[in-house]
């Protein structure tokens, strides 16, 4: 979906303009504008603290901005907030349901809040109950969930009246690889049903399932795109990967190499990043010899693509001197 | 105000209270035994009290004064006792209340017109002492009567809607003051504060609920308990406790109506203010119960308090109420008769609601 990024603004359902909130003398979030399409799945990034929940809680109505104008499916959200709240579903960042209620009963408080008809309420209730594979547990209390079907839970609750947008906060953090994976299926399904989904994370494998990404550091958005635009920027810092039989201790002396930024250990590997302008080949054919000089052994060391977290760590360095 | 948000929060706030049977207890078994405690606990008057003679006289004279204190429902003559030390002890071990000391003279004096007795009393407990001083000087200014001893100046008093003098009466109604204040505020204060503590309301605040629709959503239920414990506690007044209900029962629900709604909006404003479930708890408790207890003129007279209390009390919402229960339940008056009384009442349940709806923007919610 790389077109996505190039999509004409009137189509968008989320549109933030000059997003701005100060808290004090603190700028937490800095002209930010955000637009997304039906059937989108829109990714914010960003450590802690870059502005990333500040900017959903704008979006969603709990924070007011101190300055821009945010439109959700036609309805300015300062101006209505209530229409506008009618539109959107949110899954906050932690559980926010009622723990002593049951999935059934919590279900039934979101239709009521929503002011679903009884049969309207009924319907979507068994709909998000089926769908969510809920049925099983729609007598359980809330808390006897284990976080995994809670999660599901929130997503149940924030789909009931048929948002054309939703907002999800970390919506997967601490929850197992299997249901991380469920979760993104259900994602992908609404999105699919014309839903525009806006998720904040900092899992980076998922922010590669996004149709487009919006990287925030210091309250601004220092990059955006499809995560292949993004893959396909130049990097200036060229990688290397480099294997060998104890080549973990070669990291002592490769750091004292002029040409590494950064040595970056994984299983079994070594990831180098290099200085801008470095010829990776001249790095490469020097590697062998100097850990042989030391009784170590280099089996390969070849350039590699970038991956979103190389991308990512770039950006956020190039931003932070300019 | 969207009736159906409202309907859908009083619903959950059922779930809820149905869910925790630690509040509903509270709720339903408290007052019935607040009522139960107070009722039979706080007497202000006595009954069978314990008292040693010392007669040392031993005339005819002495032994039929002995035996009208013996006769009265107030005294019972527990032994007679040879030397004033022996009393000292009874006394002092708490056997007895107070002692009665006849002197050798009593029946020449009598004779005279001028007995004396001497009575001891217990003052570890002043109040108890005076209790049983006055209902001993009735016992003998009854029996000085009988005698044909014509005092200078004798009071016939008549009292009027507690014919017999039970403490009982008075207080019942009083309970039912102090426990509505308890059960509104506390579980009030303690329902919101929770949704402020456990994060429920950031996701509130993200659906078209507004501020009106919670507050109105979380008070009907509690609302609806506490004039439940209302009609329980009326019923208990005057099928257990005997106390007439003179005046109209609907002046009476009424005026329980707004009382209940003033402590309920307490509650609610605590809770706002204190945003966590400790807390608001501790506060309510503090600002409604010890008041409605201590200075709603319920046990302690507001004329006998000190001046600057007495102004304090106009600010306690239960002063009002006592006033006003105690004259329906006694008086058979109606609140409108009372309007000076009712009139602050409904004052305070409108300043109330203004201040609550001030602070509400504190929660996050539409408004």
């Amino acid at each position: 979906m790389a077109e996505a990024a190039s999509r004409p603004a009137a189509e968008a359902v989320i549109t933030a303009t000059d997003l701005v909130r100060r808290f004090g003398d603190f700028t937490a979030v800095d002209h930010v504008h955000v637009s997304v399409a039906p059937g989108e799945v829109f990714g914010l990034l960003g450590a802690n603290g870059a502005g990333k929940t500040t900017t959903i809680r704008m979006l969603c109505g709990l924070l007011p901005p101190t300055a821009g104008h945010i439109r959700l499916a036609e309805v300015d959200m300062v101006r209505h907030p209530r229409r506008a709240r009618g539109r959107l579903g949110y899954v906050t960042q932690h559980f926010a349901l009622y723990a002593e209620l049951s999935v059934r009963e919590n279900l039934a408080l979101q239709a009521g809040l929503y002011g679903l008809s009884p049969a309207r309420a009924r319907e979507r209730i068994a709909w998000a109950l089926q769908h969510l594979d809920l049925e099983h547990l729609a007598d359980h209390k809330a808390r006897a969930l284990p976080l995994g079907h809670r999660r599901r839970l929130d997503l149940a609750a924030a789909l009931l009246h048929e948002p054309h947008i939703l907002f999800l906060d970390e919506p997967t953090s601490g929850v197992d690889p299997l249901a991380r994976q469920q979760f993104w299926e259900l994602i992908y399904a609404l999105a699919a049903a014309g839903i525009a989904i806006l998720i904040t994370t900092h899992y980076m494998d998922e922010a590669t399932y996004c149709d487009r990404l919006a990287l925030m550091h210091a309250g601004r958005i220092i990059a955006e795109g499809s995560p292949d635009d993004l893959l396909a920027r130049p990097l200036p810092t060229p990688l290397l990967e480099v294997r060998g039989e104890g080549c973990a201790a070669c990291s002592r002396w490769l750091a004292d190499w002029p040409e590494v930024l950064e040595i970056i250990p994984h299983a079994g590997y070594l990831r180098l990043r290099l200085r801008p302008g470095t010829d990776p080949q001249a790095v490469i054919r020097r590697l062998p010899e100097e850990a042989a000089r030391r009784g170590q052994r280099v089996e390969a060391a070849e350039p590699v693509a970038p991956d979103l977290e190389d991308v990512f760590v770039t950006l956020l360095e190039q931003d932070a001197s300019p | 105000m969207n009736l159906q948000h409202v309907r859908a929060m009083a619903r959950k706030e059922w779930w809820h209270l149905l869910r925790d049977p630690r509040s509903l207890a509270l709720m339903l078994l408290m007052p019935t035994m607040l009522l139960f405690l107070f009722g039979y606990a706080i007497r202000l008057d006595i009954s069978q009290a314990p008292v040693a003679a010392l007669d040392l006289s031993r005339s005819a004279e002495s032994r039929q004064l002995l035996a009208r204190f013996d006769a009265s429902h107030a005294f019972a003559l527990v032994r007679a006792h040879d030397s004033r030390r022996a009393l000292r002890q009874a006394i002092q071990h708490g056997e007895v209340w107070g002692a009665l000391i006849v002197p050798q003279d009593y029946a020449r004096r009598l004779q005279e017109g001028r007995a004396r007795v001497q009575l001891l009393l217990d003052g570890v407990d002043a109040n108890t002492a005076r209790l049983v001083r006055n209902y001993a000087l009735l016992v003998l200014q009854a029996l000085g009567e009988e005698q044909g001893d014509v005092p200078a100046l004798v009071i016939r008093d008549r009292v009027y809607y507690n014919e017999t003098r039970e403490s009982r009466l008075a207080i019942v109604p009083g309970v039912i003051a102090l426990l509505m204040a308890v059960i509104g505020a506390l579980m009030t204060s303690l329902t919101i504060a929770r949704e402020m503590e456990l994060g429920n309301l950031v996701m509130l605040r993200t659906t078209p609920l507004t501020r009106g629709e919670f507050l109105f959503g979380k008070l009907v239920p509690y609302f609806v308990l506490g004039m439940l414990d209302l009609v329980v506690a009326t019923a208990a007044a005057v099928w257990v406790f005997d106390v007439p209900l003179r005046g109209s029962l609907p002046g009476l629900v009424g005026v329980s109506a707004v009382f209940l709604l003033v402590v309920m909006l307490q509650g609610a404003l605590i809770s706002i203010l204190a945003g966590n479930q400790l807390l608001a708890s501790q506060i309510s408790l503090v600002q409604t119960f010890l008041p409605a207890f201590l200075l709603s003129g319920f046990v302690f007279a507001i004329e006998n308090m000190p001046v600057v209390l007495q102004y304090v009390t106009y600010l306690v919402p239960a002063r009002y109420y006592v006033t006003l229960s105690k004259a329906i339940f006694l008086k058979g008056l109606t609140p409108l008769a009372l309007w000076g009384v009712t009139l602050p009442l409904l004052l305070m349940l409108l300043i109330l609601v203004l201040m609550v709806r001030r602070r509400a923007r504190k929660l996050g919610l539409l408004p």
